[in-house]
């Protein structure tokens, strides 16, 4: 790997919009410094090669940074509302995906223009502006599924590989929203199907979320670090940047980072800063930032730091059955899909919409605990075995998924007690699920309970939406969002900080809107845009879409 | 706020060396050791929450009590320490009535320590040899093996659907 001294750009993140960036530009020849607080993952570092590999995700491989509290995690205090998913390593969260690869839609980036509640604005880009990045962006990291579906604007250029196949629950579901006329799709998923290079088809081991030591898995390290490294990029695992630096004049011009292997601090210094730190970790950077000459933090004139988080409305179920489902192999949680209430329709009461995902999930272990809701767990004593049978191979994972609200107070802020290994401050947020996202979620309640009936579901377990209502915060978006006016976001339509010259923000923190699918796909669309127009500043060629690697 | 985490104490010395950089793949071994009270009264209760039963072992001839003490860091071996401080009994009568007492009295802790044994129980290579026996196709690690699926995946036989193009967004009130 190279050492590069003296770059043209750091970016502080390997996560899908650090990786794709540093890709882009490591390949167009420019000096680039990737500096990631979390370690590289190994392909043996993965749990699925042992056979307490469910227990990981009470330990290390928590989907919350509170739970696995490694030193290069950093802590996110919360009102209660949601839990913080993140995964601080090189790759990112992707390290710990299920890669459902879902685009927003036209609609999704003019919600301003349609109802404009609350924060809502319009993107200030449109469907059409990313489109190419998206094709790009399949293209990079590898995608199956079937081509056609009719919700979405038809996508010629974007490659597809055979879907990738499920277990038994697919087919029942399937059937089920076929027999009530209701839309839905096999779902696209960043699984490869057939072998890539270094990378092998997907084996169907059940459990994409602890990670793919197959490479099967569409992360950001196999789609973009691994080429970005090819062509010199100098990727520095362990690096804790501290703080965004400044000059004079309030422009970027570097950063500190902590070295978490020996302690020592480094002060790097470029002309181009780019934070790809994900919807909670970009602000709080921003935050961390502080200086006489942005004394409130980078990017926050207009107090816009951190506000309009959304981490979509999600109610999870579990759907259960007297046959086989086969939960426990194929790809984790990226069965079929059904948008049929997707586009805002106010007799429900509520503006935008819904999709809802079934998956696959879990093993014996998790079953026997009450699979994803954990509301009804096997009986302990002489009706264990019998209740065991009753649950595993026998539940399909259900995902209500409500297109959320930019609320102005839904918002990251620095802790002002808590604190990372290295004593800076944690992500605090508060976050309030909106009555309209409530809505959403209770009104995909019943239709869920309607397509259960119709699939012979014996019972269906919904997460319970009372005073403890704790969400699962798989998606962090919208805390530094792009606008077309400096007073109502952090960055401009090319993902530059309004009031800090040479600092970028790009990733899940960038989105005005979160329409109501999976958003690394945009997310990864958004970084190659980015990268395309950093490039073009730069001087260096602009390169056109990249072969499929 | 809701810090829902361990406390990590306060700010560190960030020019002092780290301590070390734990890599993800230690999957939590703690090197705690129980006491041989502890194991005992762990291998009842455990097996008062999971008998044997037919060619499935009991949680103690599954290896639980190990893979416990294996797995637990301090916290957690106090933790354990304290439920079963009264001791659990001599009988697996005994044992069952202190779980009943623990699921009605103190259900969080009561959750905690069964979702420990079940995890276990269902990691031990003797519960996945009888779940092979009775038929089910699970073999434990996902990995390196994977499944083979031959089941014909359906397409939709209708396809239904649409989307509102850019130009045509306008306002719900329009």
């Amino acid at each position: 790997m190279s050492t590069i001294e003296d770059p043209d750009v750091i970016v502080v993140g390997a996560g899908m919009a650090g990786a794709a960036i540093s890709f882009i530009l490591a390949r167009a020849g420019a000096k680039v410094v990737c500096l990631e607080q979390g370690p590289t993952i190994h392909a043996t570092d993965h749990p699925t090669f042992s056979d307490d590999w469910e227990f990981s995700v009470t330990r290390d491989w928590a989907f919350t940074p509170n739970t696995r509290d490694m030193p290069y995690d950093f802590p996110v205090t919360t009102n209660g509302t949601f839990v913080p998913y993140l995964y601080n390593a090189v790759g990112g969260s992707t390290n710990h995906y299920s890669g459902f690869w879902h685009r927003l839609k036209p609609v999704d980036f003019r919600k301003g223009t349609e109802h404009g509640l609350e924060g809502t604005i319009d993107w200030p880009i449109s469907y059409e502006d990313l489109s190419p990045y998206y094709d790009q962006n399949d293209a990079d990291v590898g995608i199956s599924g079937v081509a056609g579906d009719l919700a979405y604007p038809p996508r010629p250029h974007a490659p597809r590989m055979p879907f990738v196949a499920h277990g038994e629950y697919h087919n029942i579901i399937a059937s089920s929203l076929e027999r009530l006329g209701l839309h839905w799709w096999p779902a696209d998923n960043a699984i490869l199907t057939q072998d890539r290079g270094d990378r092998l088809a997907c084996n169907s081991c059940g459990q994409c979320n602890f990670g793919c030591p197959r490479g099967s898995l569409g992360t950001a390290t196999q789609a973009y670090l691994k080429p970005a490294l090819a062509y010199g990029l100098d990727l520095r695992p362990g690096s804790r940047v501290t703080q965004i630096t400044v000059d004079r004049s309030g422009a970027a011009d570097g950063v500190e980072y902590l070295n978490l292997e020996n302690g020592t601090t480094t002060r790097l210094q470029a002309n181009l800063v780019v934070v790809a730190c994900n919807g909670l970790g970009s602000p709080r950077m921003l935050l961390l930032s502080k200086s006489p000459q942005h004394p409130e933090g980078l990017g926050n004139s207009h107090d816009q730091v951190g506000r309009y988080f959304m981490t979509h409305g999600y109610r999870l179920a579990d759907m259960w059955f007297d046959r086989p489902t086969g939960h426990w192999k194929g790809p984790f949680g990226a069965g079929p899909y059904c948008q049929e209430w997707y586009d805002t329709d106010l007799g429900r009461g509520a503006v935008n919409g819904i999709t809802i995902t079934f998956g696959g999930a879990w093993g014996p272990a998790i079953s026997a605990l009450g699979a994803t809701t954990r509301t009804h767990p096997a009986a302990w004593g002489s009706g264990h075995r019998t209740d065991f049978e009753k649950r595993f191979d026998r539940h399909v994972f259900c995902a209500i998924q409500a297109d959320d609200l930019p609320v102005a107070t839904n918002r990251v802020s620095l802790d002002p007690d808590v604190t990372d290994s290295s004593g800076l401050s944690a992500a605090a947020v508060h976050y309030d699920l909106h009555p309209n996202t409530r809505r959403l979620l209770e009104f995909g309640s019943s239709r869920l309970e309607e397509i259960g009936r119709e699939a012979g579901a014996l019972s269906i377990d919904l997460q319970p939406m009372d005073e403890a209502f704790a969400q699962p915060g798989w998606h962090l978006m919208g805390t530094c969002r792009m606008s077309s006016d400096p007073s109502t976001g952090v960055v401009d339509a090319w993902n530059r900080v309004w009031d800090t010259p040479g600092l970028i923000v790009c990733d899940g923190s960038s989105m005005v809107t979160g329409g109501a699918g999976n958003p690394t796909s945009t997310i990864g669309a958004l970084a190659l845009r980015c990268a395309e127009r950093l490039l073009a500043d730069m001087g260096h060629r602009v390169t056109a879409s990249p072969d499929a690697k | 706020m809701d810090v829902s985490r361990s406390d990590r104490g306060g700010a560190a010395d960030a020019s002092a060396p780290a301590a070390g950089f734990p890599h993800p793949s230690r999957p939590g071994y703690y090197g705690t050791i129980f006491s041989e009270d502890m194991r005992s009264a762990l291998a009842l209760f455990a097996s008062a929450l999971i008998p044997g039963e037919g060619a499935y072992p009991s949680a103690a001839d599954a290896q639980v009590v190990r893979f416990v003490e294996e797995r637990s860091s301090a916290d957690d071996r106090a933790r354990i320490a304290a439920l079963f401080a009264q001791g659990v009994g001599e009988s697996a009568d005994a044992a069952k009535e202190l779980a009943r007492t623990l699921e009605s009295d103190r259900p969080a802790e009561f959750a905690w320590i069964r979702d420990f044994v079940y995890h276990a129980y269902y990691a031990s290579r003797r519960v996945l040899a009888a779940m092979a026996d009775s038929g089910h196709e699970y073999h434990g690690a996902p990995q390196p093996l994977g499944y083979v699926i031959t089941e014909a995946m359906l397409v939709p036989v209708v396809p239904r659907g649409s989307y509102t193009p850019t130009d045509e967004v306008s306002h719900v009130n329009d």
